[in-house]
């Protein structure tokens, strides 16, 4: 498929209404930052699929997608039509809205295959078969968005972007034979069922069939109930993905910030116990500073209590000397004194009058009484445990601070979160998965019961064809077989089928991998069930934390790998890709391109790929498109050939 | 461009020889080509089961 006519009427950027005829082959849209080439890109999405999606992932209202000078001039509609081309079909496919006032939009959407309209839901089927929205991203790329490939390439539950590949490849048309089959199956059973029916002996055997046979119908209308409610349940998912997904990055913000204000109330918390202990120790502090000036005082109070105390000892001596001598008789021992005594005592007190003090009772009771209150004046150690405490306390409120500014910081950031609808979003989310745990333990048991309604089905269909049988039940019967021989093939090599498709689109995507990257280290890429794409290395290991660089470059080749083995070759347009590819890798982008898929556009601006770029590729090149600002600031689009 | 792609008549004939069924390569052309179509043209369900019943009794009343 190929688009061969695009025209834009007051879209976004271009004025009025401008048109463009294309076939097969590499077109170049080369225009300044602003001059529309995502634009572009928007109008082929937003003419299939009616969404017009800025690059944060929200939705564009009407009024910001008409031309403005058109809505200056009193225009009120902007459309899309796009005429694709699919071997012999043509396809036209028309989107326009009409902005009644501020509050009402009309948008109205008209298709026609080969001049047919198409109703409503042949519209919806059709654009799903040409191209559907969830595999989309892949032919219709936006290189600025390439976070969002990584997460269809890697997300855990691949089942949309599996389907949708598996659509591309074509496997739905085994899919729809063997449902086919189950039908005509079925009806032929039916028809076998009523005919037993008629001949007597057969009668118990045919209503057994019919009874199982109706059975399998309640099963199987069951089973497609659970289905219709899983695929509910999955497009919630989807969509509230899709909101979680807009708002990721300030969700993460979001959970920093949770961090963060958990460890400021850590920090406040430790900064309270050190507040308490803080005042503890200053309560005891001040001994430590003043145990300094009252040290001396202490030893001088001992040095003076000690002396007071040896005066006060001679004094006592003295007094009882002079009361021994005033009485004659020493009044320790009784004894009376001689001559010789009383010399010895008399030249002793006057050894000790000389020199000692007379003692003081009062001093040394207040000298005491000081001692103790100066002497409880002790270094405990508070001081230097309050000045540490204090330290510590000063780094933690610093560390407070710089947590409380990284909070300010991420509160700016995200400030415009709308946290209750990502609340939701996140809840709704969680219901889903689980009301989809539960339909799919529910299919289990149904299936089970099928399986078993259909064993007695397929019992009471052989006892009636081991049964006397007319011609008519005869070629029934073997009709049945045929149809359930074919069904036995389909779903054998469906498997077969799908395995071949996934080593293929592997193979094609590594032989344009290989094509395309310079890493001589590398040397394949390995697809998943869900058509994931790893790097190999030569060694075997898988290429971890890869750039975004290489990442692009796996979209790139799973793209081609995608085409070449699709059941209907779509279009490919990207925009800005190569925004992180270095030069030799954009050389070699480059020179694959006109060889990725019958139709290429490539929306580049002039930094991005130079004349000098395009020159060893001119001859692959089928038209050049230059976006440019006019006179008044319009943009028009202008063909070069070649 | 080349036609790489996998043939889904390569894998049923393949299929139908391990599963020891003898269906003749037109009758599963036949099969399948009404598949594709139906797929590619976005036919209604009940006409293209019409058409397969239609084949498939043709081809049981030719055994029988």
């Amino acid at each position: 498929m190929i688009i061969s006519k695009l025209t834009l009427h007051n879209f976004g950027i271009f004025y009025g209404q401008q048109s463009l005829d294309f076939g097969p082959g590499l077109y170049i849209v080369r225009g300044d930052n602003g001059r529309g080439k995502t634009t572009l890109l928007n109008a082929v999405r937003w003419a299939l699929y009616g969404h017009y999606e800025d690059r944060q992932g929200r939705e564009v209202p009407p009024e910001v997608i008409l031309n403005r000078d058109a809505y200056r001039e009193g225009e009120r509609q902007f459309s899309v039509e796009l005429v694709l081309s699919d071997g012999e079909d043509r396809c036209l496919v028309r989107r326009s809205q009409d902005i009644v006032d501020s509050t009402s939009t009309h948008s109205n959407l008209y298709m026609e295959k080969n001049g047919q309209a198409l109703t409503s839901g042949e519209r919806q089927r059709y654009v799903n078969q040409l191209l559907s929205e969830e595999i989309s991203p892949f032919f219709l790329f936006d290189g600025e968005q390439l976070q969002r490939y990584e997460r269809l390439l890697t997300e855990k539950d691949g089942s949309l972007i599996k389907h949708s590949i598996e659509q591309i490849l074509g496997l739905p048309v085994l899919d729809n034979a063997l449902e086919d089959l189950r039908n005509v199956r079925d009806e032929l059973g039916k028809r076998l069922a009523k005919q037993a029916r008629q001949t007597l002996q057969l009668e118990q055997l045919g209503g057994r069939a019919e009874q199982a046979q109706a059975d399998l119908e309640i099963k199987d209308a069951e089973l497609a109930d659970l289905e219709a409610q899983t695929d509910s349940q999955v497009a919630i998912v989807a969509e509230q993905d899709k909101i979680l997904q807009r708002y990721e990055s300030s969700i993460d913000q979001l959970k920093s910030l949770e961090t963060v204000e958990e460890r400021i109330r850590d920090y406040e918390l430790q900064r309270t116990m050190l507040r308490h202990q803080l005042g503890d120790n200053l309560r005891d502090a001040w001994k430590d500073i003043l145990s300094v000036a009252v040290a001396p005082k202490v030893a001088e109070l001992r040095s003076r209590i000690e002396k007071e105390s040896q005066a006060l000892a001679a004094q006592a001596l003295r007094e009882q000397v002079e009361k021994t001598l005033g009485s004659g008789t020493c009044i320790i021992c009784g004894t009376e004194l001689d001559a010789e005594h009383r010399e010895h005592v008399t030249e002793q007190l006057a050894l000790l009058a000389p020199d000692l003090p007379s003692g003081n009772d009062t001093e040394q009771q207040n000298a005491f009484v000081n001692l103790s209150v100066l002497a409880g004046i002790a270094n405990t150690g508070s001081a230097r445990r309050a000045i540490d405490l204090d330290t510590k306390m000063g780094q933690l409120e610093a560390d407070e601070v710089t947590q409380r500014q990284h909070a300010n910081k991420l509160r700016e950031d995200i400030q415009n979160l709308p946290e209750a609808e990502v609340r939701w979003a996140q809840t709704e989310r969680d219901a889903a998965q689980r009301e989809i745990g539960r339909i799919s333990a529910a299919v289990d048991v149904a299936k089970q019961e099928r399986a078993v309604i259909e064993q007695k089905l397929t019992n009471a269909r052989e006892e009636i064809r081991r049964a006397p049988a007319n011609e008519q039940q005869k070629y029934l019967s073997r009709a049945i077989d045929i149809a359930e021989d074919l069904m036995g093939v389909f779903d054998q090599a469906k498997v077969t089928f799908r395995d071949e498709l996934r080593e293929s689109v592997e193979s094609e995507a590594t032989r344009v991998f290989r094509q395309l990257t310079n890493e001589p280290n590398y040397d394949q890429l390995d697809i998943n069930d869900n058509y994931g794409l790893e790097i190999i290395a030569n060694d075997g290991s898988i290429v971890i934390g890869r750039s975004a660089g290489e990442e692009q470059v796996v979209a790139l080749s799973l793209i081609a790998g995608l085409n070449r083995n699709a059941r209907r070759k779509g279009p490919v347009m990207m925009d800005t890709p190569f925004a992180r590819l270095d030069e030799e890798h954009r050389a070699h982008v480059l020179g694959y391109l006109s060889r990725m898929a019958d139709q290429v556009f490539l929306l580049v601006h002039g930094a991005e790929v130079r004349d000098e770029d395009l020159r060893p590729v001119a001859s692959t090149i089928e038209e050049q498109l230059f976006l440019q600002r006019d006179d008044t600031d319009r943009t028009s689009i202008v063909v070069k050939n070649g | 461009m080349t036609d790489v792609r996998p043939d889904p008549m390569l894998a049923l004939k393949a299929a139908a020889v391990q599963r020891g069924v003898s269906f003749t390569e037109e009758f599963l052309r036949k099969v399948v080509e009404l598949e594709t179509q139906a797929t590619n043209q976005n036919l209604e369900r009940p006409m293209v089961q019409a058409t397969l019943r239609n084949l498939i009794e043709t081809a049981a009343k030719a055994e029988t």
